[in-house]
């Protein structure tokens, strides 16, 4: 139930609490790292005394009703990964605290790698197909963040958004994929597709859906053809290859697979897709190995490998297929994981990676590193007892079920795979060319590289008991047989013949490989996918490079006009523009002041349309704009016509001071006929649009609710006002936020230190002096009223800022000194942010009283309605008035005092 | 009626695409405070019009919302004229910095 809840979030909650206490972090990593790990294998600990009990857990919190749950499944399945995870993951924070202990972004890495965490932990937990995307995609951007974390080499960055945008183009086929699933299946939960007694029946939309999320998975795990990104996310830090690209994120794509298959593997393109695609990347991955000398590289061509086998075996859907992915999947990790961080002990110790300078490594004093390296190797290598072996034989058992042809090329294939164990570990056992050692290595770092296989080598002592209470029932939930067990020895049975053959066969193939290892590979198995997708992108940017030039030319009017042409032709073709409505021309009384309002507005447009001279420009605005709030007016709009007024006044204030400074007009001109053309043709298409809009008819319309409950339940008479804070306050809420980085964006743009602009000398005649003071110090209790009257009459928060604006800018103009431009810069920045704080502290005020965000809460007195939905509009005010100023602060009279 | 209206706010968005189109940065300006208005105008007409109904609601009497104008195309239009009026204000800030150099 909750419990769930919160050991998702773990991670999460110490990444914040990293992000908050960086100096701490910075000061003493190592107990921090010690304390991160604590915190993990404690969650890893609750997991394991929790699997054996044999329930399940869920937790489910409505999101967005009908689209999206946030639900949690917990069964021993997922459990068990989970354990994997935290497990592995504690011994990581601890490497990487160490690895990292002198670096000033540790706190950066640190609380990536927590959110990438509880990202993957919430894959694996989530029970909605939506929720799992979404903490898909969420591994997949924190994952580029800690490839690219040495993001001042243009390498990392380069490897890390290859590696993002491979992923995020699966994960949109797989969100696409997701969508046809659910549509299928009547609804998007996890356990409802998994407990269908019937298989879906097939059909197109399922068969491309199947397609889609095998595209996702693929793209994740990095199967053929999406291998190429894997071996170059090599670039990252050991710590991050080690957690993401051996032990989690890779796994996250085949075990979608493997939890979709009991549902969707007796779909015909099931198998063969993915049978083939893990089949041939192991292939490739060998081949790929085949000539490498740096430890990392063969260790991701080893994850590739595996990774392909696995894809194979949830490609293979069988009972006894699943059953295999549990105990490979289990001890893959459990030896990639300290091969990785041992690979980075050794390049600590020796100063180098590559394996031709590293002869002899283990050699010598026994250490927590040589240790680790063993263990996991022989794991690799499929030495009995260790879990390794039991992996490789129950794979191999697995295909000999399904087909005997086939067990024998994964054996062959395997047989590839066990010589790259044995090409790392020769080198590192040989007597020749012994390294030598040049520093130590920090003891928590050889401890956390031992701990995961210490864990192998618990799991293989404790192999009953583990068998029955853990690894049992987690193959049993994924839907391997009831009662599921893993049994060391079954006799002399096919697979473990092919098993013997293939180490005995990997002994020649690494002494082929050895002897050959100078030799350049035949240029069949050149890397060309991954020059494909370099050419690819190239290809992709100068295409678009070329359109741009092609289209906008150097010349800004004409950019405007083709965005102007293509959203008009849209327009016109999506209203269907060949069919003309009904047009009635009925004249009722109150088209009379129409017939005066019209004929003017047309002259002062087309005034403004052509006028050249400054004065000519700013009558012709001005009208334009006064005629527009009398057209308000006339209409029943009096909110409008008084915020039209106001914003009208305050650009026209500053249009004017930007026109006095302008000497020269403009002397460019555009030929006037394709002008015209486009004017007319813009305005026939906007008239039809209003025509249109004019025709439909919603029954009943939305505003019958808003008229009918705004006066009991919002008690407010102006029903505008209470749309604007109480019915819809979360859009006006989103508007403020709007203006606040408007205000931000011209503050950078026009920077601190700039000139301010003069104003034309006005504050001469005693008139403007004296009358403009006095009516800048009666506008402000004005608009104290009208911001009071507006919830029951026209005004409220948006009008009576804009009123106080004026006042400023009247301040300006005379002078006065409170508009001094460094106080108008304090004052605005500590307005919006204030008046934004004051809207958001009012939207969740009802959340203290168990009501939902933005309930208004109303304290009445007899006639007297007070309540949240009056804070929210005081919010609005104030961050108006912060936005107006944070304009009007750049011009000013007088020259400043020095 | 409504064909006049319809025409106008027609001859609105022309007279601004006309002056957007002029040449200059200013002209691009002005043309933009224009078809900004026209916009603003478009959704108040599509709404419907309807002449001295204010949506402002009597206290006391029971309300039949046909005898009122639409409020909710007027919500969204006052927000508009505020945040067209900051796209404006931001817009001249850029144009400043453009002329100062």
């Amino acid at each position: 139930m909750d419990s769930l809840f919160w050991l998702l979030s773990l991670p999460l909650g110490l990444s914040v609490l990293v992000a908050l206490g960086r100096p701490v972090v910075r000061r003493f990593p190592i107990p921090v790292g010690l304390f991160l790990a604590l915190s993990f294998w404690l969650g890893a600990v609750l997991l394991l005394i929790w699997i054996p009990t044999g329930t399940t857990k869920a937790f489910s919190a409505p999101w967005v009703p009908e689209l999206v749950n946030f639900s949690l499944r917990l069964d021993a399945f997922n459990a068990w990964f989970g354990v994997l995870i935290l497990g592995i993951g504690g011994c990581i924070m601890l490497y990487a605290a160490t690895y990292f202990a002198n670096e000033k972004r540790l706190p950066f890495l640190l609380s990536t790698l927590l959110v990438f965490s509880t990202a993957m932990l919430g894959v694996i937990w989530a029970d909605d197909l939506f929720l799992l995307f979404l903490f898909w995609e969420g591994t997949s951007i924190s994952s580029f963040l800690l490839v690219g974390f040495s993001h001042h080499q243009e390498e990392a960055r380069a490897k890390a958004s290859q590696a993002l945008i491979v992923t995020l183009l699966g994960g949109a086929g797989m969100l696409a994929g997701f969508l046809l699933l659910s549509q299928s299946l009547g609804t998007s939960s996890l356990t409802a597709l998994l407990s269908l007694t019937d298989p879906l029946p097939s059909s197109p939309t399922l068969t491309a859906a199947i397609l889609l999320i095998i595209l996702g998975a693929l793209t994740k795990s990095a199967q053929f053809p999406f291998h190429f990104w894997l071996p170059n996310a090599m670039a990252g830090p050991t710590p991050v290859s080690a957690f993401l690209h051996s032990a989690t994120m890779v796994k996250a794509g085949v075990f979608l697979l493997a939890t979709l298959a009991p549902a969707l593997s007796q779909h015909p393109v099931w198998t063969p897709i993915l049978a083939s695609s893990g089949f041939l990347t192991v292939l490739i991955a060998v081949l790929r190995a085949a000539r490498e000398q740096d430890l990392k590289q063969i260790l991701a061509s080893t994850t590739l490998a595996a990774l392909g086998f696995l894809t194979l075996l949830a490609g293979l859907g069988t009972q006894a297929a699943l059953l295999g992915f549990v105990i490979f999947l289990t001890s893959h990790a459990l030896y990639k994981a300290p091969l990785f961080l041992s690979a980075g002990n050794l390049e600590k110790r020796f100063g180098t990676r590559n394996l031709n300078q590293l002869h002899g490594a283990l050699r010598g004093r026994p250490s927590l590193t040589s240790l680790a390296v063993l263990v996991s190797t022989f794991s690799l290598l499929g030495f009995a007892p260790l879990p390794g072996f039991l992996g490789k034989e129950y794979l191999l058992k697995a295909t000999w079920a399904y087909s005997p042809v086939l067990a024998i090329l994964v054996g062959l294939a395997a047989a590839g795979t066990l010589a790259l164990g044995l090409r790392i570990l020769i080198p590192l056992l040989s007597k020749t060319d012994p390294a030598s050692p040049k520093k130590a290595v920090p003891l928590p770092m050889g401890l956390s590289a031992l701990l995961p296989a210490l864990g192998a080598l618990a799991l293989t002592i404790s192999l009953p008991a583990a068998n029955h209470q853990f690894l049992g029932p987690a193959a049993e939930a994924l839907g391997a047989a009831l009662e599921a067990s893993y049994k060391l020895w079954h006799g002399w049975t096919p697979a473990l013949i092919i098993g013997l053959s293939a180490l005995a066969l990997s002994f020649g193939i690494a002494k082929v490989m050895r002897l050959r290892s100078d030799q350049p590979l035949p240029s069949l198995f050149a890397p060309r996918l991954d020059q494909g997708y370099d050419q690819g992108i190239k290809s992709l940017l100068i295409g678009s490079k070329k359109i741009a030039n092609y289209l906008t030319s150097g010349s800004l009017v004409w950019h405007l006009a083709i965005m102007l042409l293509g959203i008009g032709l849209l327009t016109a073709f999506s209203l269907n523009v060949f069919s003309i409505p009904a047009l009635e021309l009925t004249l009722t009384e109150h088209s009379y002041g129409l017939l005066v309002l019209v004929p003017v507005l047309i002259l002062s447009l087309r005034a403004a349309a052509v006028a050249r001279e400054t004065t000519a420009i700013l009558v012709s605005l001005g009208f334009v704009g006064l005629l527009v709030a009398i057209f308000f007016l006339w209409f029943s709009a009096p909110d409008l016509a008084l915020t039209q007024l106001l914003a009208e006044t305050l650009l026209l204030f500053l249009v004017a001071v930007v026109l006095h400074k302008r000497n020269d007009p403009d002397k460019v001109r555009n030929p006037v006929a394709p002008r015209l053309i486009m004017a007319v043709g813009g305005g026939a298409v906007v008239s039809f649009l209003i025509l249109k809009a004019m025709l439909v008819e919603w029954d009943p319309p939305v505003s019958t609710f808003h008229l009918t409950k705004s006066l009991p339940e919002a008690y407010g008479a102006n029903a505008v006002n209470v749309i604007l804070v109480d019915f819809r306050a979360l859009d006006t809420f989103g508007e403020i936020l709007v203006l606040g980085i408007a205000a931000l964006a011209a503050t950078s743009a026009l920077g601190a230190a700039r000139p301010r602009h003069r104003l034309p000398g006005t504050n001469s005649t005693p008139w403007l002096k004296g009358g403009g003071t006095v009516i800048c110090w009666l506008l402000i209790p004005v608009a104290g009223w009208i911001f009071w009257r507006g919830h029951n009459a026209p005004g409220g928060g948006f009008i009576s800022a804009l009123v106080a604006a004026l006042a400023f800018g009247l301040a300006l103009l005379n002078g006065l000194s409170i508009s001094h431009p460094s106080l108008l810069r304090r004052l605005s920045f500590r307005l919006i942010s204030g008046g934004l704080l004051v809207a958001f502290l009012s939207a969740l005020s009802p959340l203290l009283v168990s009501q939902p965000f933005f309930k208004g809460l109303w304290y009445h007195r007899g006639d007297l309605h007070l309540g949240t939905p009056l804070i929210f509009d005081l919010g609005v005010f104030l961050t108006v008035l912060g936005f107006t100023l944070a304009f009007l602060r750049h011009f000013h009279p007088r020259p400043l005092p020095s | 009626m409504e064909l006049i209206v319809a025409l106008l706010v027609g001859f609105f968005a022309g007279a601004g695409i006309y002056r957007l189109l002029s040449g200059g940065k200013m002209d691009i300006f002005i043309g933009l405070i224009l078809l900004g208005q026209a916009a603003n105008l478009t959704i108040f007409v599509g709404g419907g019009l309807r002449h001295n109904a204010p949506a402002l609601l009597p206290k006391g009497e029971t309300i039949n919302p046909t005898d009122f104008s639409d409020p909710v195309p007027q919500a969204l239009v006052l927000t508009a004229i505020v945040i067209g009026f900051g796209i404006l204000a931001f817009l001249l800030t850029l144009l400043l910095r453009t002329e100062d150099k």
